[in-house]
């Protein structure tokens, strides 16, 4: 009796008075990748940390992969854009200038960023050129920047004020009165191009003026002046050689040197004059850079000089060019001691717009180094993505392995980064090995790669990547990173591609539509966009294996002139190497994978990998699969009543907007010529109608029933006849509302599994199902509270087991709220104050873009939480959520991984350590 | 009162339901097949009050006027305008109107005939059709069990006088006057809903004086669409709430798929562009007439509160919302479960 009592004591707590708050707190985490249009950097050699600014008003800091800080800019719209970011090398403080002007000094404070100060001076909005210099050694850097009217400012960055540092009208007589300077500045206007300090005086400046004209500065007074033959784009006073360099638009570079007369004046001389391309002009030299490489015997400076697309580094004699997908943005020579030696081993560190490349300038061929920090997640567009956590630790093992492997034959400089801040701490951080520092990220991208990453808590790397277009025939072989390759292109210098990016794809059959990962085996599925699945699995040994292909085929009815279009890819004639890791799946030497006919991507799938069962769904139908006997066990046409324009525009997405822009081109040309007719044949009331929506049941859409096509499948462990004991069954949903169920028998002997159809679930509102879970955690024994939680675009279901009764969990979101659900997951989520109790919460993404969790007991009670923008489609797509309760979706088209924590509980091991101690800045 | 037990009395629903495909096929040919007990007891409920009486049939069946007569003596309906409604042996509620059907009834009388009175105008067969509703009450015992599930009714029982209910202004007394609370039935016909919606500003009278909100707005109606002939929607007026609830703060996408969802039993409250009818008149001639408007609207009123409690209509301010309300739950459960694995 008292049980009793106690147990609807219980259910009473559960059922009426839930208390979000003690199990939901949202946080956002992290980002992850490379921040979305980046637009400076900078990097502070003494606390030896990165700074990136971006265009949308976010400054990201990195240390050790894992160390991480992050601030948005106060303000709105372009304003907040970062311009420039400085370090106050070692105090951890760093300045932000902004495009409208303004400055904000920012402390780094334990593991946030404080906005400390801030001004803004219209004077600044015409900055044209800025430059951070110490005024006397042991001072703090003063910023000085150059403006559109040829004055250069001084910040203060203790006080944050600005003074007048330089004013162009007190010299402009003087200037003038040189004839050629005056033709020079009234060609090229007097704006401060660039201007930089000498490094070990600072006393003495070097003032570029409309990029033609250099002044030479002795404390705010013109000491010398001179006509640069060739525009000038950058400027660099080199502290060990005490030369000048200058960067010229014709591809040059040269050196000069500020020599003093006797007398006490100063003036110029050209030193040299180095030609890199060749005897014809070229690409404009922008950017420019002085390392260090100190050996015991030798210790010039290299030269890296950054073109547009490409960035050239020159030691000696010695050149190398190398290549980027995308434009290079910013050049940075980190500062670097090696430990033991204290001799400077620079890094060089290359921002462009996708990606931060370092290069190892002390490694003997220059190579690249092992990519630790800012991964860019986009390197080819990211076309599917699935997340994975509480990854068994011997899959995790097996994964890591590989990861070693792939990293080893990149042949890569396996240099640490120069951002080392936090290093001790994050190492032990690392060694922790709970299951919540296995996840997995995995991106399949439209080139048919598959990149996995790892994403501990605190960081996210890079694993390795599985090319699964090299299984194809027509793959076009692509220069591996890192090797070098003389361009037949008359140009004699040697090239090196490095970077990850690569936008570009010739065949967009093999873009990857849909990933699959069981955490318990490793078992890993992907397909791509022409209806080829590909099941892959780990193995120990190297193994050569020709792959062979198994077609499931759907009859149609009629021909789709669409779908002929499409052919399929074919697997490789001649044997394919795979190395130790992930190997097609295969029994004995016999590796197969499925090919759809006709060949349209998958909507969905679901692999039973002990049973080694696959179910794939598609516009057409579903099928039930042995994959370890190639036996189709089910196959099932729903009907082919899909919208043939609907198909094209899935498969030459690219291609239309190819036309799409063609089109905007001769719409702008033809508009162009005068026009003077006006098109009065359109009825006027057609052409001002507002934006309006009809209003109209489902049954009754004027093109006919909905199609329908399988939206869903999962493998589930429900009790199917006797209530004590599970059985695997595979639910398959489709865009009517219905929900078929069939049960698979594993039959003792070597012939393959069979599948029948038990029951089927037709829900009378009729929306496509989204998501079909269970309402208690997967385990052995059966709760008789489990119930088969239905997620459909409008309602929220759930059914008793295993009769599909409708039971009270049910939630029309659509009638009540006008929203739909675009996602779906059951999560778990534990008490904040005992974390072994813990509840089942259903949370969905809305197409409103919030993020709701509603009770499982009572699904109307629920807390909703803003995530995304209503527009962000493509944000709400991606968005996916862990049983732990953690969100993640991509930011800015993909090219960010955002990570949000729902549990209040797990807030605490979710939370990345953002702010390790830094030591070096206490001592400090 | 003597009891006269021909065959078995089912007293449980389920297996009423059991036969309910066969006495359905016999519905037409099995006109004088049973043999009428010599007095037939009769069961009658008006509200809350209970009569049981008995006719006598040696005589053959007495004629529907006379009937009539007899049960509005019983319950002194004198003035009070009602209909006629039977339990029948497969669940249905049906209605008796005629001579014919008076007949058909006693074959329900096993050994009571179970007659139901209700005023006009209040019963939810005249709205939807008599035998719809054996589904929806379909709970308890009988819904445990999973029995091949009947074939939807193509044809559609109703009293020969009335018509079938297309929509109807509802809760008159509490809704106010400038606005207007309409049902669009759209209940077995293939008819579209027929309208449109857009966005628009209008003009509130708020504590800070009159300020312009967001609104969404009725543009346009389809020649021959349900609203339209209707007559109780125009274009221009503005939606304030879709089945009880408000509309202040949704995109037009949200309402959109809000009206969408509700589209077998939509409820709008309008507040309509031409006021001209909202105030003095009553509802319009496509309700009943002949009622006053507060007793109808109490009686709309009655069917949302006692319809099946909802657990998933999720927030209902004010008691209109319970019309959603039933309007939500009566759909839930006509999910089918095929099941495969007992054929």
């Amino acid at each position: 009796m008292f049980k009793y009592i106690r147990q609807r004591l219980e259910s009473g707590r559960s059922a009426s008075d839930i208390h979000f708050s003690s199990f939901v707190d949202w946080k956002k985490s992290n980002r992850y990748g490379f921040p979305y249009n980046t637009s400076c950097m900078a990097y502070d050699p003494v606390l030896k940390v990165l700074a990136l600014g971006t265009k949308e008003g976010d400054i990201v800091l990195s240390g050790y992969p894992g160390v991480f800080w992050e601030v948005t800019v106060s303000g709105k719209g372009a304003a907040k854009e970062v311009k420039q970011l400085y370090f106050m090398n070692g105090t951890g403080y760093f300045i932000a200038l902004f495009r409208d002007g303004g400055f904000t000094r920012y402390k780094i404070n334990g593991s946030k960023i404080r906005e400390d100060m801030s001004t803004i001076d219209a004077r600044m909005k015409s900055a044209t050129s800025c430059h951070s210099a110490r005024r006397f050694p042991d001072e703090s850097p003063i910023i000085y920047i150059g403006t559109v009217s040829g004055n250069v400012y001084s910040l203060l960055p203790s006080t944050m004020e600005v003074h007048e540092f330089f004013t162009f009208d007190n010299v402009r007589r003087e200037l003038e009165s040189d004839e050629e300077i005056k033709n020079a500045l009234a060609q090229f206007s007097s704006k401060v191009s660039s201007l930089c300090v000498k490094p070990d005086d600072p006393s003495l400046m070097l003032i570029m003026l409309g990029r033609s004209v250099a002044l030479l500065m002795s404390a705010n007074h013109m000491v010398a002046s001179i006509r640069v033959p060739v525009e000038v784009n950058d400027v660099v006073w080199d502290k060990k050689s005490d030369n000048i360099f200058m960067a010229h638009t014709d591809g040059q570079f040269t050196t000069w040197k500020a020599k003093t007369f006797y007398t006490g004046g100063h003036y110029f001389e050209k030193q040299e004059t180095h030609e890199l391309f060749g005897p014809y002009p070229c690409d404009e030299m922008t950017r420019l850079a002085v390392l260090n490489n100190e050996t015991r015997t030798n210790n010039k400076p290299h030269i890296p000089l950054v073109a547009y697309m490409g960035v050239t580094v020159r030691h000696a004699g010695k050149t190398l060019v190398y290549q980027f997908a995308s434009k290079v943005l910013d050049i940075i020579g980190a500062e670097c001691l090696e430990d033991g030696t204290k001799l400077r081993k620079d890094v060089l560190l290359v921002l462009t717009e996708y990606e931060l490349v370092a290069i190892d300038i002390a490694d003997e061929r220059w190579r690249a180094m092992t990519q630790q920090v800012f991964f860019p997640l986009n390197a080819s567009p990211i076309t599917a993505q699935l997340t994975c956590s509480s990854i068994e630790e011997h899959v995790w093992r097996s994964l890591l392995k590989m990861s070693e492997v792939y990293w080893k034959q990149k042949d890569l400089s396996d240099r640490q980064y120069p951002m080392t801040a936090g290093m001790e701490s994050k190492i032990s951080a690392e060694r922790d090995s709970r299951g919540v520092n296995r996840q997995l990220f995995i991106t399949g991208h439209f080139d048919g790669r598959v990149t996995f990453w790892a994403t501990t808590p605190y960081s996210m790397r890079q694993l390795f990547i599985l090319k699964t277009s090299d299984l194809f025939k027509d793959e076009e072989e692509k220069t591996v990173t890192g090797t070098l390759s003389s361009k037949a292109s008359g140009m004699s210098l040697p090239v090196m591609e490095v970077g990850e990016y690569d936008e570009y794809c010739d065949d967009e059959r093999l873009s990857i539509v849909l990933l699959n990962f069981d955490p318990k085996t490793g078992a890993f599925v992907c397909t791509n966009r022409c209806g080829a699945i590909l099941v892959y699995s780990y193995y120990d040994e190297d193994v050569c294996l020709k792959l062979e292909s198994k077609t499931i085929k759907w009859e149609l009815e009629g021909t789709k002139p669409n779908l002929a279009k499409v052919q399929p890819l074919y697997p490789r004639r001649e044997a394919v190497y795979f190395p130790a890791g992930y190997q097609p799946f295969r029994t004995g030497l016999d590796a197969k994978y499925v090919q759809l006919a006709p060949c349209v991507p998958i909507k969905t799938l679901s692999y039973h990998a002990d049973l080694h069962m696959l179910a794939v769904g598609s516009m057409f139908g579903y099928a039930l699969l042995d994959y370890r006997k190639y036996a189709v066990v089910e196959n099932v046409f729903l009907g082919d009543n899909v919208p043939g324009d609907a198909l094209n525009m899935t498969l030459n997405r690219f291609r239309s907007m190819k036309k799409s822009i063609r089109q905007t081109f001769r719409r702008k040309n033809r508009s162009s010529t005068p026009n003077t007719t006006v098109d009065i044949t359109s009825d006027p009331e057609e052409t001002f109608r507002p934006v309006e929506r009809k209003i109209e049941g489902r049954a009754t859409a004027s093109d006919g029933p909905p199609p329908n096509y399988v939206t869903c499948i999962k493998v589930l462990r429900i009790p199917t006849t006797n209530p004590a004991c599970l059985d695997d069954v595979v639910a398959i949903g489709t865009s009517q509302g219905s929900v078929i169920i069939y049960k698979l028998h594993e039959p003792k002997t070597a012939i393959a599994i069979t599948a029948y159809k038990w029951r089927e679930l037709r829900l009378s509102h009729g929306a496509p199902i989204v998501e079909i879970d269970l309402s208690c955690e997967a385990g052995n024994s059966p709760s008789p509270q489990q119930r088969l939680m239905v997620f459909t675009e409008e309602q929220i279901r759930g059914f008793s087991v295993p009769d599909l009764r409708s039971t009270r969990i049910k939630y029309k979101i659509t009638s009540v709220e006008g929203t739909r659900i675009k996602n779906a997951a059951v999560v778990k989520l534990p008490l904040k104050r005992d974390p072994g109790e813990h509840d089942m919460f259903a949370c969905v993404v809305t197409n409103s873009g919030t993020v709701n969790i509603h009770s499982l007991s009572s699904p109307r009670k629920r807390v909703e939480h803003e995530v995304f923008k209503p527009s962000d489609i493509a944000g709400m797509n991606s968005a996916q959520i862990t049983q732990e309760g953690e969100l993640s979706y991509l930011g800015y088209g993909g090219q960010e991984l955002h990570k949000e924590v729902i549990s209040a509980h797990s807030r605490r091991w979710l939370e990345p350590m953002k702010g390790v101690v830094l030591e070096s800045l206490n001592r400090s | 009162m003597s009891a006269h037990l021909d065959g078995s009395y089912n007293s449980s629903r389920d297996s009423a339901n059991s036969q309910n495909s066969t006495s359905r096929q016999s519905h037409f040919n099995s006109f004088n097949a049973a043999p009428l007990p010599s007095l037939l007891q009769v069961k009658s409920k008006f509200d809350a009050e209970w009569r049981r009486f008995s006719i006598p049939t040696q005589t053959g069946a007495p004629n529907y006027d006379a009937f009539r007569r007899l049960v509005e003596k019983l319950h002194h309906l004198s003035g009070v305008q009602f209909t006629l409604c039977y339990n029948a042996n497969s669940g249905d509620l049906l209605p008796i109107t005629n001579d014919e059907n008076l007949r058909k009834s006693f074959d329900s009388a096993r050994p009571l005939l179970r007659l139901l009175i209700q005023r006009k105008g209040e019963s939810w067969e005249e709205k939807y059709g008599y035998g719809t509703d054996s589904e929806r009450k379909r709970k308890g015992l009988s819904s445990l069990i999973t029995t091949q599930k009947t074939p939807k009714r193509n044809y559609s029982i109703s009293n020969p006088e009335d018509f079938r209910q297309v929509s109807a202004i509802i809760d008159v007394d509490i809704v106010p006057e400038a606005h207007r609370r309409v049902r669009l039935c759209k209940h077995g016909s293939d008819r579209p809903l027929g309208f449109y919606i857009r966005d628009g500003t209008s003009v509130r009278v708020t504590e800070r004086g009159v300020v312009k909100v967001q609104g969404i707005f009725i543009s346009r109606l389809v020649d021959g669409g349900l609203a339209e002939s209707t007559g109780l929607l125009g274009v221009n007026d503005e939606v304030l709430e879709v089945n009880g609830i408000e509309v202040q703060g949704k995109t037009l996408d949200q309402v959109t798929d809000m009206m969408v969802a509700n589209a077998h039993n939509l409820i709008i409250t309008v507040k309509p562009a031409n006021q001209r009818n909202t105030l003095s008149r009553g509802p319009s001639t496509a309700t009943n007439a002949g009622q006053p408007p507060t007793s109808r609207s109490h009686a709309n009123l009655n069917l949302g509160g006692t319809a099946n409690s909802s657990y998933d209509g999720g927030y209902h301010p004010r008691a209109a919302a319970a019309a959603a309300a039933r309007g939500d739950s009566d759909s839930g459960s006509d999910d089918e479960v095929i099941d495969y694995h007992h054929k």
